[in-house]
C-alpha cells in the first residue's frame, strides 16, 4: 500500500493524545469531607500504572479512529500494476488550443503548440488523443473519430501534424462553447469509443484564459462522470503583461447631453467639425499608462498633426475626446501599450446621403394653417441621412425627384388629381405617400373624386364629422412602426391630442385592403394604411395645423413623422461598422474586397463573414463603393488572466495542471498514484469506518453510564 | 482500634452495642447504661448497698493512726476498726473534651464527638458513683467551658447538660487549652483529655509537659473513627479538610500505602510521647465499646496497686502507651 500524502500519516502521531487522556486520571467531581489532612499529600493527577480492562476496549477504539484518520488524510491506495494499466489505456484526451485574437500576443501561440505536443507525448499509444482548435468556434484538427480509427502507433504522429496548421484567428474567445462541443463529440463518439476500453475522459485547454473569454454558458453544461479537464493557462505562465485598448464611440453631436458642461462644449462646438469620443481601457495588469493616439489613413499611415497624448493609470478607463476626424481617416491606432494586436480600431465615415420630402401644399397658406410650416421644424436628418423638405405647389408641371431620393411625399387637401397621378408612380417605385385631409371636403376639394382620379378606384364616402366640441384618437394600432416607439405607458396618452374637426371616410365594400391604423372617437378612421405596389400609402383623416387639432403641437407629432420617414428610407443592409466574426450581407451583383494583407474571403450562407479586422469594401452594382469598418470584438481586448476558480465554481470538474512539463519520474509516479487513488477511494471507506468507530464508542460509553456506580466505602 | 490487640482485652462480642447505646438521645442514660453493664459484667454492682463501706473497715492494728480508729463501732463492738475513706472523695477529676470541627467527622451513624461526649459522660457517671469529684472542660481551638471539679448534688447533671450543649467548633488546638487548663487547675487532679489529637505531638509536647509537671495525673484518651485508620476509599476524589475547608486530589492507588504507614507513625509518635512524658494513652475506635475505657481505668488503678477503682493512682500508672 502506498500513501499519496505521506505527510499526513504523522498525524497517526496524535494516537498518543487519547492514551494520554486515558492514563490521565481526571480531576473528581466528587468531593469527600475527611477530617484531617494530616497524613495525605497532595496528589495531581498522574499516570496509572494499569486502566481497567473495559477502559482498554475505549481506548483501542479511540486509538483506532485517530489512527484511521490520519491514513485516511495520508490518502492510501493499492499501487496494482494492472489496475495501472487499465487507467492509462482507457485515457481519453482532447486537447483545445485557443486560437483567438488574443493569442496572436507575444508567441502565446508556439507556447500553445509546445504545449500540446508535450500534452500528446505524455500519451500512452492507447490512449485516444484529439486535437482541436478553437475561438469562437471548436474546428477539429485531429478528430476523435480520426484518432479512434487511426493505429494505436501513428496517432501520437498524427496529432503533432495536425498542429501544424493551426493559425490564430481574429475571433473572440467562447471557451463556454468550446468546451460545450467538446463534451458534445466525446458524446457522440461514446459508440466508437466502446469498442475500445476508453473509460476516463481529459480535456486539455491550453489558452490565455484571458477575462474577456465567455464561460457563462457553461453553467448549463451538464458533465460527464469520468470527465476532468486540465486547463494550461499561458496567460499566467507566461506572465504577460496586460495591455490597453481604445474603442471609438459615437460621434459627439450625437450623444446625450448629460451635464450642463456637455451643453455649453456642444454648443461651442456646434459649427466646427464633429468631435468623437475614444473610451480608452488599460488592462488591470498593465506596466504601461501613457499612450498615444492617433488617426490612421488606409495605409497605416499616421496622419499628420492628430497625435493626442494621454494617461490612464492601469484599470482604469478614461473618455478621450478627440477633436477632429480627418476625411482620410481608416482607424484610430494607439501606440504606447505592450500588445499591438488589437490597437487599431476602424473607422468607415460615410458622409450622410441627401434626401428629399416633398410636400405638395399651396404656398399661400398662413403658416398657422399650412402642413409644411410645422415638418419644417421636425429635425428629420440622421447621421446617415440629411433631409430637405421641398415644398411643391400643387398641380406643378416641374419633374417630380426621384423615389430614391424623395422616398416620402406628403399631400395636402390641395392637390389636385396630376399629383395624385405622380403620387400613383411614386408608390409603383416602392416610394411612401401621404396625403392629409386637412380641409373640409367640399366641391372643391372632393377627396373620394380625387382619390378615384389617381388611383381607378372608388374609395368611398367622405363626409365632415359633425363635433361637438372635439374629438380625440383611439384604438391606436402600436403594433404598427408609427407608433411603437410609443406603445410604453409613459407614452401612449394621447387623450390631451384633441382634434377639432376631422373627415368621416365610409370604406366602399371593395376598398378592404385598407387598415386602419388610428379611429377617432366616434368610430370612424383617422388614419388608414395600405400597401400599393411595394410603397405604403398613408391617409391621415385631420390636419396636424392648429385649425384642424393638436397634434403638431403635441409632443406625439416629431416621433410620428420621424417614424414616417424612417419607414419611407430604403432598408440599409450594410452597417458603418461589424464586429469581426459578424455575417455582412452582400446584395446581388455586388463584390466585397477585403482588407489587406490577408484579402481572404470566408463565404457563409447570406454573406460574407469578416473574419479579420480592417476595412472591408462593398461594390454595388452601380458603383457606389461602401465602406465597411471591421473591429475586433471588445472582450477579447481583455487580456488580464482569468481566475481559474470562476471556473470551478460554475461547475468545471478540473483537475490538477502541470505547471512544469516533461513531468520527472517521481512526479509521473505521483500523479499516477494520484490517478490510482482517485479511482480507488480508501479514504472514504475509512472515513466511514472511523464514523462507525466513533458511533460505537459513543454507544459504549452511554451504555456505560447506566452502570451501578460504587459507592466508597 | 490500633493498640486493643492484647491478649487481656476480652474479644469485641462481649461487649456493649455502641450503635445501639448511640442511639439513646439521653447522655445520662448512655452512661448509665455502659456503667451499669460494666458492673454487672464485672460482678461487681455498686448497688450492693453497704459492702463498700464493709470492706473498707479493716482492724486497727499498731502503727496505725489512733485518729482514724471508728469510735462508734469500737462503742457497740468493742473492738478497734480503722475506717480509711475519705481519700477517694478527695480525688478531681477533669473530663477535658475536645469540640473542634473535626471531631464531627463521622462514617458511622454518629460522629466522634458524639462517642466522645458518651465516654465523657461515662467517665463522669462512674467516677461520681465513686464520689469523685467531676468538672468538665470543653475545648476547640481554645477553652470553650469549664466546670470546675466538684463533688455534689447536681454536678453530673450539670456536666452532662454542657455535654449535650451544640458545639460549634472550630479548628483543633492543643496547645492553648492546655496551658489554659494548667492555670485553671492548680490542684492535683486526674485529668482525662479526650480528642483525636490529629495534630502533630511535636507541637503539643511541651503544652503536656507543662500540664504534667503541674503532677496532674493525665489520661489521653483518643478517639478515632474506624475510617481514619486506614484509608479506604478506593475512588479517586477530591478531600476536603472538614476543619479548615482545604481541599486535596487524592488518588487511592498511592496514598493508601502511604496514608496507612504515616497514620501508624503519627500514633507511635502520640505513644511515645506519652510514655515520655508518663501519660496515659488509650486510643479508642467508634466502634468499639466505652467499656473498654472504663476497663483500661480500672486496669491501671489496679496495676497501681490502689484496689478497685480507690486505689492511689501515681502518674507512672498511666505510662506504657497501650492500655
Amino acid at each position: 500500500m502506498n500513501f499519496l500524502s505521506p505527510l499526513f500519516a504523522l498525524a497517526a502521531l496524535a494516537v498518543v493524545s487519547p492514551i494520554l487522556f486515558h492514563l490521565v486520571r481526571r480531576r473528581p467531581k466528587e468531593h469527600i469531607e475527611f477530617s484531617s489532612l494530616l497524613f495525605l499529600d497532595p496528589a495531581p493527577p498522574k499516570l496509572t500504572r494499569s486502566s481497567q480492562i473495559d477502559q482498554w476496549l475505549l481506548l483501542l477504539m479511540r486509538s483506532a479512529a485517530v489512527l484511521l484518520v490520519a491514513a485516511a488524510f495520508a490518502r492510501p491506495y493499492w499501487d496494482i500494476p494492472v489496475a495501472t494499466d487499465s487507467v492509462r489505456s482507457g485515457l481519453q484526451r482532447m486537447i483545445l488550443i485557443d486560437t483567438s485574437a488574443s493569442m496572436r500576443r507575444s508567441d502565446l501561440l508556439d507556447q500553445a503548440k509546445k504545449r500540446a505536443i508535450q500534452w500528446i507525448q505524455k500519451s500512452a499509444p492507447e490512449d485516444i488523443v484529439s486535437v482541436y482548435a478553437f475561438d469562437r468556434e471548436l474546428k477539429e484538427l485531429f478528430s476523435v473519430s480520426e484518432s479512434i480509427d487511426a493505429s494505436p502507433g501513428q496517432r501520437s504522429a498524427l496529432a503533432t501534424a495536425s498542429l501544424e496548421s493551426i493559425q490564430p484567428t481574429w475571433y473572440e474567445t467562447d471557451l463556454g462553447k468550446a468546451l460545450g462541443l467538446a463534451i458534445d463529440l466525446l458524446q457522440v463518439d461514446k459508440d466508437k469509443e466502446s469498442e475500445t476500453a476508453a473509460t476516463n475522459t481529459e480535456i486539455v485547454v491550453i489558452s490565455d484564459l484571458q477575462q474577456g473569454a465567455r464561460i457563462e454558458t457553461l453553467a448549463q453544461v451538464q458533465w460527464p462522470k469520468a470527465c476532468q479537464v486540465r486547463i494550461e493557462n499561458l496567460g499566467n505562465q507566461l506572465g504577460l503583461a496586460d495591455n490597453a485598448h481604445a474603442t471609438l464611440l459615437q460621434q459627439e453631436a450625437d450623444a446625450p447631453i448629460e451635464t450642463a458642461e456637455d451643453e455649453l462644449r456642444k454648443m461651442a462646438q456646434k459649427n466646427d467639425s464633429p468631435i468623437v469620443r475614444a473610451r480608452l481601457v488599460n488592462g488591470q495588469g498593465s506596466k504601461a499608462e501613457s499612450f498615444q493616439l492617433r488617426w490612421i489613413d488606409e495605409t497605416g499611415k499616421s496622419i499628420e498633426g492628430n497625435s493626442i497624448p494621454t494617461v490612464v493609470a492601469s484599470g482604469r478607463t478614461q473618455l478621450v475626446r478627440i477633436p477632429t476626424m480627418p476625411e482620410n481617416a481608416a482607424a484610430l491606432e494607439l501606440t504606447g501599450d505592450a500588445e499591438s494586436f488589437d490597437n487599431r480600431f476602424y473607422v468607415a465615415a460615410r458622409k450622410p446621403a441627401e434626401m428629399q420630402i416633398v410636400c405638395v401644399e399651396a404656398t399661400d397658406r398662413p403658416e398657422k394653417e399650412s402642413l409644411a410650416f410645422f415638418l419644417s421644424h421636425v429635425p428629420l436628418s440622421t447621421p446617415t441621412h440629411n433631409f430637405t423638405l421641398s415644398i411643391r405647389p400643387p398641380g406643378s408641371s416641374d419633374p417630380w425627384p426621384s423615389s430614391t431620393s424623395a422616398p416620402l411625399w406628403i399631400l395636402s387637401s390641395s392637390a389636385q388629381a396630376e399629383d395624385l397621378i405622380a403620387a400613383r408612380k411614386h408608390l409603383e417605385n416602392k416610394g411612401h405617400l401621404l396625403w392629409v385631409w386637412d380641409r373640409p371636403s367640399d366641391s372643391k376639394t372632393d377627396y373620394a373624386s380625387l382619390y378615384e382620379t389617381g388611383f381607378a378606384t372608388p374609395l368611398g364616402q367622405v363626409t365632415e364629422a359633425k363635433l361637438k366640441d372635439y374629438a380625440m384618437w383611439q384604438k391606436i394600432d402600436f403594433e404598427s412602426p408609427l407608433f411603437r416607439d410609443l406603445s410604453d405607458s409613459k407614452f401612449n396618452d394621447f387623450t390631451k391630442v384633441r382634434f377639432w374637426q376631422h373627415r368621416r371616410l365610409e370604406l366602399n365594400d371593395s376598398a378592404t385592403t385598407w387598415k386602419r391604423i388610428v379611429s377617432f372617437d366616434d368610430g370612424s378612421p383617422a388614419l388608414l394604411q395600405r400597401g400599393v405596389d411595394g410603397g405604403l400609402f398613408s391617409i391621415m383623416l385631420s390636419g396636424w395645423q392648429p385649425i384642424e387639432s393638436q397634434l403638431a403641437l403635441s409632443s406625439k407629432f416629431v416621433p410620428i413623422v420621424s417614424n414616417f420617414v424612417r419607414m419611407a428610407l430604403p432598408e440599409d443592409k450594410t452597417r458603418p461598422d461589424y464586429r469581426v466574426g459578424d455575417v455582412l450581407d452582400v446584395p446581388e451583383g455586388a463584390t466585397v474586397e477585403a482588407p489587406p494583407p490577408a484579402s481572404k474571403l470566408e463565404h457563409v450562407d447570406g454573406g460574407i463573414r469578416l473574419s479579420e479586422p480592417g476595412i472591408y469594401r462593398l461594390k454595388m452594382p452601380e458603383g457606389e463603393v461602401i465602406r465597411v469598418a471591421v473591429n475586433l470584438i471588445e472582450s477579447e481586448c481583455v487580456t488580464h488572466p482569468m481566475d481559474l476558480q470562476r471556473l470551478s465554481q460554475i461547475g468545471v470538474p478540473m483537475s490538477e495542471t502541470m505547471e512544469k512539463l516533461p513531468p520527472s519520474e517521481a512526479m509521473q509516479r505521483q500523479l499516477r498514484g494520484a490517478e490510482l487513488e482517485s479511482q480507488q477511494g480508501m479514504w472514504r471507506w475509512i472515513l466511514g469506518a472511523v464514523i462507525g468507530l466513533v458511533a460505537l464508542e459513543s454507544l459504549v460509553c452511554w451504555f456505560r453510564s447506566f452502570k451501578p456506580r460504587q459507592l466508597a466505602p | 482500634m490500633s493498640t486493643t490487640t492484647g491478649s487481656s482485652v476480652p474479644s469485641h462480642d462481649r461487649w456493649i452495642d455502641m450503635s445501639a447505646i448511640m442511639r439513646m438521645e439521653n447522655l445520662q442514660w448512655r452512661a448509665k447504661s455502659i456503667v451499669d453493664g460494666f458492673h454487672n459484667g464485672l460482678h461487681r454492682s455498686p448497688k450492693h448497698g453497704f459492702s463498700v463501706e464493709f470492706s473498707e473497715y479493716r482492724p486497727f492494728s499498731l502503727g496505725d493512726d489512733p485518729r482514724t480508729i471508728d469510735w462508734k463501732l469500737f462503742a457497740r463492738s468493742d473492738r478497734y476498726y480503722i475506717k480509711k475513706f475519705e481519700d477517694e472523695t478527695n480525688r478531681r477529676c477533669y473530663l477535658v473534651v475536645d469540640q473542634s470541627k473535626s471531631m464531627q467527622y463521622r462514617s458511622l451513624d454518629y460522629s466522634k464527638l458524639e462517642y466522645a461526649r458518651t465516654l465523657a459522660a461515662t467517665l463522669a457517671y462512674y467516677w461520681t458513683l465513686q464520689r469523685d469529684a467531676v468538672g468538665l472542660v470543653t475545648f476547640d481551638a481554645k477553652l470553650a467551658e469549664v466546670l470546675p471539679a466538684r463533688y455534689r448534688t447536681g454536678q453530673l447533671k450539670r456536666a452532662l447538660t454542657m455535654l449535650s450543649r451544640d458545639a460549634s467548633g472550630e479548628s483543633t488546638n492543643l496547645v492553648d487549652p492546655l496551658r489554659h487548663l494548667a492555670e485553671l487547675v492548680t490542684r492535683r487532679s486526674l485529668i482525662v483529655l479526650v480528642s483525636d489529637f490529629l495534630v502533630d505531638p511535636a507541637s503539643v509536647r511541651q503544652a503536656l509537659a507543662f500540664l504534667g509537671a503541674r503532677r496532674h495525673e493525665i489520661l489521653l484518651m483518643q478517639v478515632l473513627d474506624p475510617s481514619e485508620t486506614e484509608w479506604k476509599q478506593d475512588k479517586p476524589a477530591m478531600i476536603r479538610d472538614i476543619e479548615t475547608g482545604r481541599e486535596l486530589f487524592v488518588d487511592p492507588g498511592t496514598v493508601a500505602a502511604t496514608y496507612k504507614k504515616r497514620f501508624d507513625l503519627h500514633q507511635k509518635q502520640w505513644q511515645e510521647m506519652a510514655a515520655q512524658l508518663g501519660l496515659g494513652w488509650l486510643s479508642l475506635r467508634t466502634d468499639e465499646s466505652i467499656e473498654l475505657a472504663l476497663l483500661d481505668l480500672l486496669q491501671r488503678q489496679q496495676r497501681a496497686g490502689g484496689g478497685p477503682a480507690r486505689g492511689r493512682t501515681s502518674a507512672t500508672s498511666f505510662s506504657g502507651g497501650s492500655r
